[in-house]
């Protein structure tokens, strides 16, 4: 509970220090907040309309608390470039990244867990050799990189994947699918790579333990006693892995989007920095970092409730 | 894009198997190295085209003895752009480093020696900056300011700050308790020349392992930050922009276009990993040694 307690403190903490971060945001853009956030709609009324709403005239503090109170209420403003709320941006452009980082993680998991068990079981040998140089390959290559190459490969000249093009998860399931594949494929990698090494580590580890022999003694299969014994073990250091890379999986899913002209967070933090549509960007980030806070605290606290050894 | 060190760490560290020797790959990795700075260093020396001169060669012709990797899609020398491509990369990557080491090593040095209120604050700090994912924080930082070559280094530089400070910060805990410092202190030694004198060069290893990490992730966020439009403006070269503009509109018809910068990053950031990865197995190997 204690440990529980402090988590949660550190992720108050984070949150504040967020939120100070996404409010001086549009201090620290050089001149006058207002004509910085409208841009080329800055006539003296929108100036002064703006002024009054965020109340550029009151004291520093007093702004940053009718900033957070706009927050939390979704009064994030409208992005100047088509007029449309902020809040609306993200509520049609989160399913996208979210459905990209779900896919990425169930491809990488399903790929991972057999090659991991079986280059645990003879480790040194061939198999764990090559399995281990290829994910630590795959390790150093960013999803930039990785993603035309995947669809020079699957695209242009296997032509069975579209390089590009999106049709909504609603309007077609198999279509959405077929769409999304090249660009989970791409942002699986990294992760294959860092679930299959930390998988075979930790059974590799475990299987020389001596309830494994035990196991073995009874007369139990390999295959059994991996399942049985091994996995359930090595999960759960899978479980925080998964937990805490959320962050390095956002933004590599905001790259993917980019590389495949995916509409959601990523297009438009990026799209909104070229069009210096800063309440965007403000809004995004703060969403994201609180996001990745939260997932990391809920990581922590259920893992010490899996594993009472950590909660010292 | 990630500029974790832990998490590449633990790769690296699943992957171990301890060894004495540097190997083969070790030396070739860092011929490479060498050969990419030298290349960086003196691209306006060497007898290449412009890299920003258009229609030197036909547009999308592809290797040819007097354009050794071709032309890309405006006519420009796909080597002679590669060339002064490393410079962003390698200028970025290798400065922001040495910058984050510096002040990063240096507070990691003052928090991890002896230092209990301080070391709680800069730790406190450290582990909030680090829990805001990096291309969130980097995004940020080019959307208020700008994308010059100045601003990336500096933002990434702001980014590994932390990240070393933890590294340093722990070596520095792990090797005060030794007991050559305990006798140093005991003989009168002064703060400063314990740091100094007694610690830092022990932990001098530590710093190049991770100094090797960083410098490729640090390419590797430039690259991203290339790749998305948000680092130096077109038409300078840099091996992200190069692989955008291959990627977007001539995959189909000239892939080397994408492929050749592909391949610089790739081998550079593996080779800073390995070469980092190696010494790390080296060094842990002699210190079980002692």
């Amino acid at each position: 509970m204690k440990f529980a307690l402090k988590k949660l403190a550190i992720l108050l903490i984070t949150a504040i220090v967020a939120s100070l971060f996404g409010f001086l945001f549009e201090h620290l853009i050089p001149g006058n907040p207002a004509i910085a956030i409208l841009g080329p709609q800055a006539n003296p009324h929108n100036i002064k309309v703006l002024t009054d709403r965020l109340g550029l005239n009151k004291p520093l503090v007093d702004q940053y608390f009718i900033w957070l109170k706009n927050m939390f209420t979704g009064h994030m403003g409208q992005a100047y470039s088509n007029g449309v709320p902020v809040r609306s941006l993200i509520a049609q452009n989160y399913a996208e990244t979210v459905e990209l980082i779900i896919g990425s993680q169930i491809i990488a998991l399903i790929v991972a867990i057999p090659i991991a068990f079986r280059a645990a079981l003879k480790p040194n040998k061939l198999f764990d050799r090559l399995t281990t140089l290829v994910s630590f390959s795959f390790y150093s290559f960013p999803p930039f990189v990785v993603g035309p190459i995947l669809v020079l490969i699957f695209a242009v000249k296997a032509g069975i994947l579209p390089a590009s093009g999106y049709v909504g998860l609603s309007q077609s399931i198999p279509n959405n699918l077929k769409d999304m594949a090249l660009p989970m494929l791409t942002l699986a990698l990294g992760s294959f790579a860092l679930y299959s090494q930390i998988l075979r580590a930790e059974l590799v580890s475990i299987l020389k333990q001596d309830f494994i022999l035990l196991a073995k003694s009874k007369g139990l299969g390999k295959y059994k006693i991996i399942l049985k014994h091994g996995f359930r073990l090595s999960s759960l250091s899978l479980v925080t892995i998964s937990g805490l890379q959320i962050g390095t999986l956002i933004t590599g899913a905001f790259v993917v989007e980019y590389i495949f002209q995916l509409p959601g967070l990523g297009t438009l933090i990026v799209d909104s920095i070229n069009s210096k549509d800063y309440l965007v960007i403000q809004a995004v980030s703060v969403l994201v970092v609180v996001a990745v806070a939260l997932v990391n605290t809920a990581v922590d606290i259920s893992y010490a409730f899996l594993d009472p050894r950590i909660r010292k | 894009m990630n500029l974790t060190f832990s998490d590449s760490n633990t790769v690296v560290k699943a992957s171990k198997r301890q060894s004495n020797k540097l190997g083969i790959f070790f030396w070739i990795c860092v011929l490479w190295i060498v050969i990419v700075i030298l290349l960086a260093l003196f691209a306006p020396l060497l007898p290449l085209n412009n890299p920003n001169k258009t229609f030197v060669c036909q547009p999308l012709s592809g290797p040819s003895g007097s354009h050794l990797l071709g032309c890309d899609d405006l006519g420009r020398d796909i080597l002679s752009r590669i060339i002064f491509g490393a410079r962003v990369s390698m200028f970025v990557g290798i400065v922001s480093i040495a910058i984050g080491l510096i002040i990063g090593g240096f507070f990691g040095l003052i928090s991890g020696y002896n230092n209990k209120k301080l070391d709680t604050l800069l730790n406190s700090i450290a582990n909030i900056i680090i829990s805001f994912p990096t291309l969130i924080l980097l995004l940020a930082i080019v959307a208020i300011f700008n994308h010059s070559l100045i601003v990336i280094t500096l933002s990434i530089s702001f980014i590994s700050i932390p990240l070393l400070f933890r590294v340093i910060r722990s070596a520095t805990i792990s090797v005060s308790n030794k007991d050559f410092v305990q006798a140093a202190k005991i003989m009168g030694s002064s703060k400063i020349r314990i740091l100094f004198v007694e610690i830092l060069p022990n932990i001098t290893p530590i710093i190049f392992v991770y100094g090797c990490l960083g410098i490729g992730s640090a390419i590797i966020a430039e690259g991203t930050l290339a790749f998305l439009g948000l680092s130096v403006s077109l038409p300078t070269p840099s091996w992200g922009n190069m692989i955008a503009e291959g990627a977007q509109t001539y995959l189909k018809r000239d892939f080397l276009l994408t492929l050749w910068p592909s391949l610089m990053i790739i081998f550079t950031v593996i080779c800073f990993n390995f070469i980092s990865q190696r010494f790390e197995s080296k060094f842990n190997s002699t210190e079980g040694a002692i």
